[in-house]
């Protein structure tokens, strides 16, 4: 079994290195760009905690979108070779599909540790080399664990969709996007027409990123890196 | 006519032609006169075309609460009616007979042209704000209408903040938690009587020295001027005499904390006071505190510690936030996973 998860995070890590490389980088120089970017807009004045905040709150949403990218591109490498090879190699194999699946599970998810340890390290990096106006913290810890619950989150979301057949994964998707949109388009003119209340899509969506137990409510907490 | 032949005048003067050239400028001066003309009557269509719209709309107005909603009879208007109603309900037991005070007030979500008469009213409109859905609305209309009915002295102390039962309290926090005042730091290490002053609920002295220290002072002169203007030397140089008369210029130092904060003190005593604390704002009163003590019905002192303990309560736990997160992280993966692996490998062809 060990060789097994050896050989399955060497075949990950193979198909993936070059785009973790590039994600590595990314993560390491976002929260010090924004950090940076915050203390030159904000200034170094004694007054600066605020505009800080502010200026640190308006690049906050560039991390849950780097989450879900990582994610789902770790997620996409994990079952590329296998789309592009009509999964001859898993037939070959002598373990189960169950097995293969959480194998190729745990290989993606272990190889995504290299972006997350990359943001990570940007984040202490660039909150340790800064000198914080009074009244504020850094929390480069509780930023890295929100960040690594989002993208395995997204990473398992896609995983789980990818493992499909490509038809498969688009019907998915093309389904739920004509649920989204047709129901945001039906939903109020039914409202409208007969005077009742319904549930839209986007509010639904809306519950999913801001409610527990919605399953991206970690996407919809602070991702201020700098706090009180 | 007469600027028609005072250009007709010029025209001919500056061009001495010939009959048929100024037979073609008197068509082209014509023309000009139709255009006017046709534009004037487009125009008195149009007029007449609205009013007709005003008079065929059958308006129907629905009371709720002290409130009256004006607007054209339709299913929108019934469920705006339901918003407010549902918001209301919050709110009234806090108001009291204070509802009183703002009975009559008209609520429309129609433009203001639908009906000169009602320009004043609140508006009830989601799509103003775009994402803001009717609650919301209902909600700026409900402490729009509270705030205009406050007694002056509380409406200015509020600084343009609403009244509000659901304050931000995690925003106040973060801002006294940053405020560059002596007095806000020392509210926020727990001093009753710093709070007091931070909250502008008694006069922070001639010069501002109950908020600020100089050089406090001088650093809001420093944020507040361009660094080309004459006062902002008075930064640079120490001199706290020019730093005072460049903030009085600017009308005054800015509190430490703004209206949000105050409006959630307020709301803490609204709640602390319950049923009728609206109405007992309005009880004589020396000034804004003895105000907002006699609305919570206790001391001001206890209303001030119970809103310290209710910005502590909303601080940003970052960490919190995380371990909530984690556990049904792990749950929605252990699902996500097994839905991964009920795929088939069988699946060549």
């Amino acid at each position: 079994m060990r060789s097994e998860m050896t050989q399955m995070l060497r075949l990950q890590w193979q198909s993936s290195r070059w785009l973790l490389l590039v994600l590595a980088v990314i993560c390491i120089g976002l929260p010090q760009a924004s950090v940076r970017l915050a203390l030159w807009v904000g200034g170094d004045d004694v007054l600066a905690s605020g505009r800080l905040l502010a200026q640190l709150g308006s690049t906050s949403g560039l991390y849950p979108f780097l989450a879900a990218i990582t994610g789902a591109l770790v997620a996409l490498t994990a079952w590329n070779w296998d789309h592009r090879t009509g999964h001859v190699y898993a037939l070959s194999l002598p373990v189960s599909r169950t097995q293969y699946a959480l194998l190729k599970l745990w290989a993606g998810a272990v190889v995504m540790l290299v972006p997350v340890l990359a943001i990570w390290a940007g984040a202490w990096i660039a909150t340790a080399m800064t000198t914080l106006p009074s009244g504020l913290r850094a929390y480069p810890f509780a930023f890295g664990a929100r960040f690594l619950l989002a993208a395995l989150l997204v990473y398992a979301t896609v995983f789980a969709l990818a493992s499909g057949t490509i038809r498969t994964t688009l019907i998915v998707t093309g389904v739920f996007c004509v649920l989204f949109i047709g129901g945001s388009i039906a939903v109020p003119w039914i409202e409208s027409q007969f005077g009742v209340d319904l549930i839209s899509p986007t509010q639904v969506l809306g519950e999913a990123f801001t409610s527990w137990p919605g399953p991206f409510r970690v996407f919809g907490g602070s991702w201020l890196l700098i706090d009180v | 006519m007469a600027v028609v032949g005072a250009v007709c005048a010029l025209l001919c003067a500056a061009a001495p032609a010939s009959g048929q050239a100024r037979a073609e400028l008197a068509a082209r001066i014509d023309s000009l006169d139709r255009v006017a003309l046709s534009q004037r009557a487009r125009l008195a269509q149009l007029d007449s075309m609205a009013e007709a719209r005003r008079r065929a709309i059958v308006m129907d107005t629905t009371r709720i609460g002290p409130f009256l909603l004006v607007d054209p009879d339709t299913a929108d208007n019934a469920r705006a009616a339901e918003a407010i109603a549902a918001v209301w309900s919050q709110y009234s037991a806090v108001a009291g007979e204070g509802a009183a005070r703002i009975a009559g007030a008209t609520v429309t979500s129609s433009p203001p042209q639908s009906f000169g008469t009602l320009a004043q009213a609140y508006s009830f409109n989601p799509g103003i704000w775009g994402g803001l859905d009717r609650e919301r609305a209902a909600h700026v209309v409900v402490r729009s209408a509270l705030t205009d009915a406050l007694p002056s002295d509380v409406r200015d102390w509020l600084l343009g903040a609403r009244v509000t039962l659901r304050p931000d309290n995690t925003q106040a926090y973060r801002e006294l938690a940053t405020a560059h005042s002596h007095s806000a730091r020392a509210c926020y290490d727990g001093d009753t009587a710093a709070c007091i002053v931070t909250l502008g609920l008694v006069d922070p002295g001639a010069d501002w020295e109950r908020w600020y220290t100089p050089d406090e002072l001088r650093a809001q002169v420093a944020q507040r001027v361009r660094p080309m203007d004459a006062a902002y030397a008075c930064a640079n140089d120490g001199d706290h005499e020019a730093c005072l008369q460049a903030l009085r210029a600017l009308h005054g130092a800015l509190p430490p904390v703004g209206g949000g904060a105050r409006a959630g003190l307020l709301a803490h005593a609204l709640g602390e006071g319950g049923p009728g604390s609206f109405e007992r704002l309005f009880a004589p009163a020396p000034d804004v505190g003895s105000r907002i003590a006699h609305a919570a019905g206790t001391s001001l002192d206890v209303v001030i510690d119970g809103w310290r303990a209710r910005l502590d309560e909303a601080r940003p736990d970052m960490r919190a936030g995380v371990i909530d997160a984690g556990v049904w992280t792990v749950v929605w993966l252990a699902a996500l996973a097994l839905l991964a692996t009920r795929s088939t490998r069988w699946r060549i062809g």
